[in-house]
């Protein structure tokens, strides 16, 4: 073994102990004194203390998350674009921070327009469910555009005003 | 709690201080950090479950680079002496020790910026070899070799802070 292969061994062994460096540093000063000094400057550039996030940086990063990702949008007609937006935004500025409630994800306002996830119970049929749904719960709201509903693998993804978001909650705790 | 949340409560500290100090300027790693999990959130139906840790790191990864290119130089010259200072900024540490980690730190900007991501990766989260290396999609051999470089910079610092002279 070299001195620059030993020395490379050294700095593996100090990162995940998958190589061991052997017994060169015995017989070679200066590399017994880089297995020192390189045991020494991996504690010391490990002092840096974590930081915690900017409080402001994660506001603004969950904000932008309320918004439907872009696959959501097959969800969106026209016409209720720019009403959900106005919703969504005066929702925002007056009731910010929203406080999610039990089983929600982080799109939910506490009023106007948000996308929720609703996870269904294994075994559940997602295209009955929602199916169900659109005819018993706030049916007037699909068939007009403000509210949509996506299916998905085991859950649905509903985006519409809190009270409907409210509806299919309680819908389907009740037929959990 | 829906499952992004947790996964942002889960990685969101991390990735801030890897973006942090892989850049050495907060407003850029702010602005990488929403890149980052804006895209996240955007493929999060498509991640590998279970493996949410490096798939947020290789987004993290490949939004710094794309940084990088967009502004055509290296991040070595793009590190504002101000945020070194605050970066080394740690009230409980001696005024010695906080010296001596600014200047490990300075020599951390001054690496490669290929080699201070598989640093980082290893030094401060953990990550083997094998793990940095698919994060920053290079060969393992090369990620070891690009991690005993970092680290015989600051070995290079560390001896001249103690007047050893050079070794390496």
């Amino acid at each position: 073994m070299n001195c620059q292969d030993y020395r490379d061994r050294v700095t593996v062994h100090l990162a995940d102990g998958s190589e061991t460096p052997g017994d060169h540093g015995d017989s070679c000063a200066e590399c017994g004194r880089f297995a020192e000094l390189a045991r020494a400057a991996w504690e010391v550039a490990g002092r840096d203390p974590d930081q915690p996030v900017p409080g402001g940086l994660v506001e603004s990063l969950l904000r932008s998350c309320r918004r439907p990702r872009r696959t959501d949008l097959t969800l969106l007609r026209p016409g209720a674009v720019a009403a959900a937006a106005v919703l969504a935004v005066a929702a925002i500025l007056l009731f910010w921070p929203a406080k999610a409630g039990p089983g929600t994800g982080l799109m939910m306002d506490s009023d106007g327009m948000s996308v929720e996830r609703y996870d269904l119970p294994a075994g559940a049929k997602a295209e009955a469910v929602a199916e169900e749904i659109r005819k018993t719960v706030a049916p007037e709201t699909w068939g007009e555009g403000v509210s949509g509903l996506e299916v998905g693998d085991g859950y649905l993804r509903v985006r519409g005003p809190a009270e409907v978001q409210r509806a299919v909650r309680e819908f389907l705790e009740r037929h959990r | 709690m829906g499952e992004f949340d947790a996964f942002f409560s889960e990685h969101a500290r991390p990735i801030w201080n890897y973006l942090r100090r892989l850049t050495g300027d907060s407003e850029r790693a702010a602005d990488l950090f929403q890149r980052s999990f804006l895209k996240a959130w955007t493929h999060f139906e498509g991640r590998t479950p279970g493996r949410e840790r490096s798939w947020i790191f290789t987004i993290a990864v490949n939004q710094a680079r794309d940084e990088m290119r967009r502004r055509k130089r290296d991040i070595l010259h793009a590190v504002p002496p101000e945020t070194l200072r605050n970066r080394a900024a740690v009230p409980a540490m001696p005024e010695e020790d906080r010296e001596l980690l600014r200047e490990v730190m300075r020599g951390l900007d001054e690496l490669p910026s290929h080699q201070r991501e598989l640093f980082l990766l290893v030094r401060y989260h953990g990550f083997t070899f094998a793990e940095a290396a698919a994060v920053a999609d290079v060969g393992v051999s090369a990620a070891k070799m690009a991690v005993s470089r970092a680290h015989e910079k600051l070995i290079r610092i560390l001896s001249g802070r103690l007047h050893l002279g050079s070794m390496l």
